[in-house]
């Protein structure tokens, strides 16, 4: 059997996996989610969740990793059983699935790095991004044809996924974020400066972090604080697991979780201060109230945030080309671990060549990413999202932790994290993993279906909700076809 | 100018963020050398 890669070094392993956790999210999503629940008081209810869901479930997933040294299905397979293994064939499946559509924003951003010399946007962003960039249709079912442009980019990101995941654990992806991750802080601390000392841009912080107390009394709060948690972070796509089991043997678990969770809402923390130092001066030059230019996601990166760039006083197209480029080596970062997730189960259940697995998989992503290239395609992009989100991420995080706590034994797993790491993880990870996480993952799964069966999702057609569930659970069947096929029994392997 | 709540609350996310993130590090910082 061939000895399996190992990373360079702690550090490398630390910046790979904060890599992982740190995307687009963290730029766009997690400041906008503080504003409207609440301000900084949402700082409670989310430090609340990352220490008592975050932390441990991040402990967890190195933890198997490392433990057992195989990619997510065998890592469960071995605490769990062999029946276990589904799980993380689907993580594998929904990897691919994730990084289809996530590659594809990125070749948005990859775009408008180019577009930013020349202020492409001109006077209206929002017609440029949806008209010109898009051509969005009318309709999910009206597709509108491939976008040229959308579809280069969209191919130039992949083989960039391709050439860091192709060179290996160490050579490739360790390389490559001990570029990216230095980097990111150093562009989002001058986009901070920029945007904090524009005029009017500190008024914008104060919307960010004013505190409303009152919207704690709420209990979409913290369930939203828990979401964000769990998504940031990168649980339940199986990364996290298959970076673990690249660590050495008897490297520390606890604290490098530790370490990696706060430096991923570290980062999302501070690019707050970039993003509404930004909108506060937008709001002042545009005259109109703060709630009518705070925005988030797809509609603040390429609606909102051109239009700020366009009314800046100097410098920008400097500024566009680092927001854009920020977002493309924040996003590449972690599409690289959803990438080696598959690669690695590839290479572990099938004894695949890395070179072999990472074409396979780049292949697939290409082909299964163009829909989303289309006329149409930001409204299949929202539904598969929106679906992958609790049916592949809340859903693996909850069965995996069942299988980690319930099946395997919470104690004896705690036994071996113990014994590698620096600080040790007491009696509040049993609590908080094998009780308090799993209630919560049921609670926000439970919440989704009566969501999606009273009220639908987004305004779409039931139909097209249906063909995209739909594509979800071919997904998880595809996962147990491969599954049926492997060609590692975990039974007989040594680790 | 920021209001107090405001300031208050940068102070508490930077504490538990960047203490909380020094204060690990400062472990394996200490573990590594001894």
């Amino acid at each position: 059997m061939a000895e399996r890669e190992e990373w360079g070094s702690r550090v490398g392993f630390i910046l790979a996996a904060m890599g992982s956790a740190i995307g687009l999210g963290n730029i766009w999503r997690f400041s906008y989610m503080t504003y409207s629940n609440g301000g900084g008081a949402f700082l409670v209810p989310y430090f609340f969740a990352l220490l008592t869901a975050g932390i441990p479930i991040m402990i967890l997933e190195i933890g198997i990793g490392s433990m057992t040294r195989f990619s997510a299905p065998f890592a469960l397979g071995k605490v769990a059983g062999k029946k276990a293994e589904w799980i993380g064939w689907w993580t594998a499946i929904a990897a691919l699935i994730l990084n289809s559509y996530y590659m594809v924003i990125l070749s948005w951003a990859f775009l408008y790095i180019f577009k930013s010399f020349t202020l492409a946007w001109g006077k209206d962003p929002g017609a440029y991004f949806f008209g010109n960039v898009l051509g969005l249709t009318d309709a999910p079912f009206i597709l509108g044809g491939i976008r040229v442009q959308v579809l280069l980019s969209f191919l130039v990101i992949v083989l960039i996924n391709w050439f860091i995941v192709s060179r290996g654990v160490k050579g490739g992806i360790e390389r490559a974020c001990k570029i990216f991750l230095p980097l990111m802080w150093i562009i989002v601390l001058l986009l901070v400066i920029r945007g904090i000392t524009l005029p009017h841009g500190l008024e914008g912080i104060n919307w960010y972090l004013k505190p409303d107390f009152s919207k704690l009394a709420n209990h979409k709060v913290w369930l939203d604080a828990y979401g964000q948690i769990f998504f940031t972070l990168s649980l339940g796509m199986g990364t996290i697991i298959v970076y673990g089991s690249y660590l050495r043997k008897g490297a520390d678990v606890v604290n490098n979780s530790f370490l990696i969770s706060l430096g991923n809402c570290g980062f999302s923390f501070l690019a707050g201060f970039a993003v509404f130092g930004t909108l506060g001066y937008v709001a002042h030059v545009l005259n109109k109230p703060f709630e009518e230019v705070v925005t988030a996601g797809i509609g603040l990166a390429f609606v909102m945030y051109p239009k700020a760039i366009s009314l800046l006083p100097a410098g920008k197209a400097l500024i566009g080309i680092l927001f854009f480029f920020l977002l493309t080596i924040a996003g590449l970062s972690s599409s690289i671990s959803l990438m080696e997730n598959t690669v690695g189960i590839l290479m572990d259940g099938y004894k695949l060549n890395r070179m072999k697995a990472t074409s396979i998989v780049a292949g697939v992503t290409f082909l299964i990413g163009l829909i989303y290239t289309t006329g149409g395609g930001l409204y299949w992009l929202d539904m598969v999202d929106h679906f992958i989100s609790y049916y592949a991420l809340a859903l693996v995080g909850l069965l995996e932790t069942i299988a980690v706590t319930w099946v395997f034994g919470a104690d004896k797993f705690r036994e071996f994290v113990n014994s590698v790491s620096e600080i040790k993880a007491g009696s509040w990870w049993t609590v908080f993993a094998k009780y308090l996480t799993i209630a919560i993952l049921v609670i926000l799964l439970l919440l989704d279906i009566y969501s999606l069966a009273t009220e639908g999702y987004g305004g779409y057609p039931g139909k097209a909700l249906g063909i995209a569930f739909g594509y979800i659970l071919l997904g998880m069947i595809v996962a147990y076809i491969l599954h049926s096929k492997e060609k590692l029994d975990i039974t007989k392997e040594v680790s | 100018m920021l209001s107090g709540g405001a300031i208050a609350m940068l102070i508490f996310g930077a504490v538990v963020l960047y203490g909380g993130f020094a204060y690990c590090l400062r472990i394996a910082m200490s573990r590594r050398l001894s």
